[in-house]
């Protein structure tokens, strides 16, 4: 469900009867408690909970609000010892949202940002940062305080959606064709791409299942992502009513949000049963599950950044007409868009260029006339240092690198450098 | 007791001055191959840690009988009649034959340098036998025991099977065939003509290296051969979308219609490398042991065929990089124990028995369920040493970022793999290093070919995280584990060094070049420039850096680390970045300004007697 949502009343069960390990003990869960949630709302940098949040946590049988002394709060995501809380918060009614940190043993939360700024969706990064939004971008942070760094450097609208087991960070943003998708990127904002790439409608807020899977609400249903497939595959559910994040319990059952209300949902066509508690979102289970892996920034000490592409005709998204070169765009420190020149296409269809970096970049291949035969629709980065080898333009992520010896190295293997002349890049 | 305890120990040391490398701490079966009894009651399991053949009892499913053969078995085949099996001992260079009815060793018949594989025709007369370091198929008579012919092989020689009808005998090899400098690897599956015992076809395995079982399926009209997909020519910048290997089986056959690479990965998650293959008789599954992954991949084969066949030519051609497919066809993948290599299928189809090398145990998969219904361990030390820990970690691809490689790819059953790499740290295109030997390396610091890494936990530590792995790796303890592994690789076997320990005249001569000091004029040779200078001491390097005339532009600096020559003949192609096919080529083409050793003075006939000198180092 993508819209404003209506509070909608629904009796309460005891939660400690359906949440838990088959036979196990319950599994103390977390949850959003707000009248209205916009899943929308980031796509227009507007609040998500126009009518205020709670988080709230359903333990034996008891549901409480987590956090009572403060005005609002939100986005609750659980250490991997399942000892800690991260959530975004507003002491005050009229404060920012702000990032803190709860044990769950008890204790006052911690403050561990301070900025002028809307800070939501934390999540623990490995080893000891933590990822968000702020003002439609993805930022990190040192866990324990301190400067916070871009982790996207497009405008996009971005929230963070989940911090995957291999390391990388899983985000919701815009594309240009107008639909929301999920993206990846390296913990060092190098490496970003679409999770998958087809762009045909728009997707929101996934989380990974133990099984690797993504699940994200698409239209009011939810939908997956596997390894094994290119493309989206759908999920066997009830008529449309499913809004924001799920969680998946040790069982494998899931959290999700139904029509407004929570519920532990094995997934299928019946349709869920018995709400945990209403008006209620965001789940997330209190459980020990493993730390995502760290990834080892390779980034090298060197201005731009290098993209070897090994065949610009190598591309699901259309026939690419002969071209000869390859145009490279960036903005510029105030946003404005600054053709950087032109590097020549080898004939097997590689190019290797030097690009500004930590800002956007877009590209455009040209005929030998220069007219120009393709063009990106929207704008991607690199980071300073990064090197990146594109198996051609929207390739696919299921299309593998082919063993070739791109014809550009055998011309040089110094690139082409484009660069803003000046600029911090 | 304490005189015993020293005297092992003395044997230790000894062993240690001997190899140069450290000794093996403890000897684990390491169970490779698998093989069961006409009847299936018996399963046999080779063990090339502990050099024997256990066999299992399946009924009971307990250890019968533990059969010592000869040095590092490889491979077990048995006769049609199940009363004789053959046991290729790849280090003492012999086959050993088994009665299988004493389980007993009754005869070693000769084999050629390495022995990896043997198998009988049909009629039960004949021994074909893949011979890994000779790149040969040897066919020996096993009335008289003696070699009839030597056919040759790829590069590597190492897995046979036999076609159902037994008229044609197909061979599969490790290592690429060695091409042209920065050409695509390839690989063959080599056919044999078993009635007229000569090599009848060369099947292309073009951009494949790696290759390793080969089966068919009962009606003969397919084949599939488990092979990985290397991405040695484009620059290695991250792993995802199998930018650094994808592994694949080439089928082929009248069923497909020549041969096509069917890719067994995902998207997010690499299966890596395929080792061995079984099809069950009605041809309905095929199963595949992906060591590094620790499981077995099933594929429907059926749904296999159907989707090749939906494809057009260039569909079939843009499949081997299609990560995607694999869900057309992949029916199942099974978690197993570490490292597994051999299957045995039983002959209902409902069991297959998994040879996991690393835990010393069979994994028995009830077919029906793809689940694990039982394991069976091999007895050995109880004591888990920190070399076999390196050992666990140096063939497990998940420290890699999804999965995607471990050290056994591009060291390929701990050697090497033939190919040149375009690694990212020094830039695109730059640097082109070939793959070495890892034997025997722990006193020939520094490592890589720029010198830079100064000792192996440099070399296997943050640079493998960062530019191979490219994930989360080792903890220092698993680093330490690790580097206790490769350190005590012993050197194998030299096939080039007479028994007597005495040099050929050719040799001889070879010897004498090697360590002149004049030229034939009888120049005096600088110092610097004499073979032995660089090429000296124990592992024949002098641990420098050098430029000896063989940097190429894209290199950015033209000293190279002198590499140690033990086992040389090994590991062709050449030089820093591979572009010497042969040693003769160091000289002759790459030596123009005599910049490597004075060699132009030397005739071919000099030149091939350095050439067999070299070989025996």
């Amino acid at each position: 469900m993508s819209g404003l949502e209506l509070v909608v009343l629904l009796p309460l069960l005891s939660p400690a009867s359906v949440v838990g390990a088959n036979g196990g003990p319950p599994v103390p869960v977390i949850y959003t408690e707000a009248a209205r949630y916009d899943a929308n709302a980031p796509a227009a940098g507007a609040e998500r909970f126009p009518a205020g949040a709670r988080l709230h946590l359903l333990s034996e049988g008891r549901n409480t609000p987590l956090i009572p002394a403060f005005a609002a709060s939100a986005d609750a995501a659980v250490s991997w010892d399942a000892k800690r809380i991260l959530f975004s918060g507003k002491q005050r009614p009229g404060d920012r949202w702000q990032i803190w940190e709860v044990a769950l043993a008890g204790g006052a939360p911690r403050r561990v940002l301070t900025s002028t700024e809307d800070d939501i969706t934390p999540f623990y990064l490995p080893p000891d940062r933590i990822v968000f939004s702020r003002k439609g971008r993805l930022y990190t942070a040192p866990l324990a305080g301190g400067a916070e760094s871009p982790l996207t450097y497009v405008a996009g609208n971005q929230i963070v959606a989940d911090v995957l087991r291999d390391g990388r960070v899983l985000f919701e943003g815009a594309h240009p064709t107008a639909v929301r998708d999920l993206y990846t990127v390296y913990s060092d904002g190098s490496g970003v791409e679409t999770h998958r790439c087809d762009h045909t409608h728009a997707r929101h807020i996934g989380r990974e299942l133990s099984s690797g899977d993504i699940v994200f609400e698409a239209g009011g249903k939810l939908a997956r992502f596997t390894s094994a497939r290119a493309v989206e595959l759908a999920i066997s559910q009830p008529p449309s009513g499913f809004a924001g994040p799920i969680a998946e319990l040790p069982s494998g059952d899931w959290l999700v949000t139904w029509r407004n209300a929570l519920y532990r949902w094995t997934p299928g066509p019946a349709t869920p049963k018995e709400p945990l508690a209403a008006n209620a979102w965001q789940p997330a289970v209190v459980a020990p599950r493993a730390r995502p892996r760290i990834h080892p920034s390779s980034l090298g000490n060197r201005e731009g950044a290098n993209t070897l592409c090994l065949s610009v005709y190598t591309s699901k998204q259309q026939k690419i007409a002969p071209v000869a070169s390859v145009k490279v765009w960036a903005q510029d420190d105030r946003g404005a868009s600054v053709a950087l020149g032109t590097a020549p296409i080898e004939k097997d269809g590689s190019f290797f260029v030097t690009t500004p970096a930590d800002r956007p970049v877009r590209f455009e291949l040209l005929d030998k006339a220069g007219k120009t035969v393709a063009a990106e629709k929207g704008w991607l980065w690199f980071r300073r240092g990064e090197q990146r080898v594109c198996v051609g333009c929207h390739a696919g992520p299921e299309r593998a690198t082919d063993n070739v010896q791109p014809q550009t190295l055998l011309r040089s293997t110094d690139p082409v450098k484009l660069m803003i002349p000046g600029a911090a890049q | 007791m304490k005189r015993l305890f020293l005297s092992a120990g003395a044997v230790a040391a000894a062993a240690f001055l001997l190899t140069g490398a450290r000794p093996i701490e403890e000897h684990y079966a390491s169970p490779i191959e698998l093989a069961l009894s006409p009847d299936n009651s018996r399963l046999f399991v080779v063990c090339e840690g502990t050099d024997e053949i256990v066999v299992f009892d399946t009924a009971t499913n307990k250890l019968t009988r533990r059969i010592k053969v000869g040095h590092v078995p490889k491979s077990i085949a048995l006769s049609q009649d199940g009363k004789r099996a053959w046991v290729a001992n790849s280090w003492t260079d012999d086959i050993s034959e088994i009665d299988t009815a004493a389980l007993e060793v009754v005869r070693t018949l000769p084999a050629g340098f390495e022995p990896n594989a043997a198998i009988p025709d049909a009629s039960g007369a004949t021994l074909y036998i893949a011979n890994r370091i000779g790149n040969d198929i040897a066919i020996l008579d096993l009335a008289t025991g003696q070699e009839t012919k030597r056919l040759q092989g790829g590069r590597g020689a190492s897995y046979l099977t036999s076609s159902p009808d037994g008229q044609r005998i197909f061979s599969t090899h490790i290592y690429p065939n060695v091409g042209h400098f920065r050409d695509q690897p390839e690989s063959e599956i080599t056919v044999i003509d078993a009635r007229r015992q000569i090599v009848s076809d060369r099947q292309p395995l073009h951009n494949s290296a790696g290759v390793f079982h080969l089966a068919l399926t009962a009606d003969g009209r397919l084949g599939m051969a488990a092979e990985l997909r290397p991405k040695n020519l484009p620059p290695l910048a991250h792993v995802e979308h199998g930018a650094v290997f994808t592994n694949s089986i080439a089928v082929f056959g009248d069923d497909i219609g020549g041969s096509v690479h069917v890719p067994i990965d995902e998207l997010d998650r690499y299966f890596t490398p395929p080792f061995d293959i079984a099809i069950t008789p009605d041809r309905g599954r095929a199963f595949i042991s992906t060591t590094g992954s620790d499981s077995i991949t099933v594929i429907d084969v059926p749904k296999m065929v159907a989707y090749v066949k939906s494809l057009d030519a260039d569909g079939r051609r843009l499949l081997a990089t299609d990560l995607s497919a694999s869900a057309n066809y992949v029916q199942a993948r099974i978690a197993v124990g570490a490292a597994p290599k051999g299957l045995a299928l039983s002959r209902d189809a409902r069991l297959l028995y998994v040879a996991n090398r690393n835990d010393d145990a069979i994994s028995v998969i009830d077919t029906a369920s793809n689940k694990v219904a039982r394991t069976l361990v091999i007895p050995g030390p109880a004591k888990i040493t920190a070399q076999r820990r390196g050992e666990k970690l140096f063939y497990t691809a998940r420290f890699a970022f999804q999965g995607h490689m471990g050290c056994a790819n591009c060291h390929i059953e701990a050697t090497f793999d033939g190919l040149q790499w375009d690694l990212e740290p020094d830039g695109f295109g730059k640097d082109i290093v070939d793959n070495r030997l890892l034997e025997d390396v722990e006193e020939t610091a520094p490592f890589k070919w720029n010198g830079t890494n100064v000792d192996l936990e440099m070399e296997c530590g943050p640079r493998t995280e960062k530019f191979f792995w490219r994930a989360e790796s080792y903890t220092p303890a698993e680093l330490s584990d690790l580097t206790s592994f490769i350190k005590a690789m012993p050197l194998r076997p030299n096939r080039y060094r007479p028994a007597n320990t005495e040099l050929t005249a050719s040799q001889e001569r070879g010897k004498a070049i090697y360590e002149r000091t004049r030229t034939k004029s009888g120049a005096p040779i600088p110092e610097r420039n004499q073979c032995a200078f660089c090429h000296s001491g124990p592992h024949y390097t002098n641990l420098e850096l050098a430029d000896v005339g063989s940097g190429k532009p894209t290199d950015r600096s033209p000293r190279f680390d002198t590499p140690q020559l033990n086992n040389i003949a090994l590991t062709g192609p050449y030089l820093h970045d591979g572009s010497a096919r042969t040693l003769e080529e160091i000289w002759t083409v790459f030596n123009p300004k005599d910049t490597h050793g004075v060699t132009n003075d030397l005739a071919k006939d000099e030149l091939n007697d350095l050439i067999e000198y070299l070989r025996t180092l």
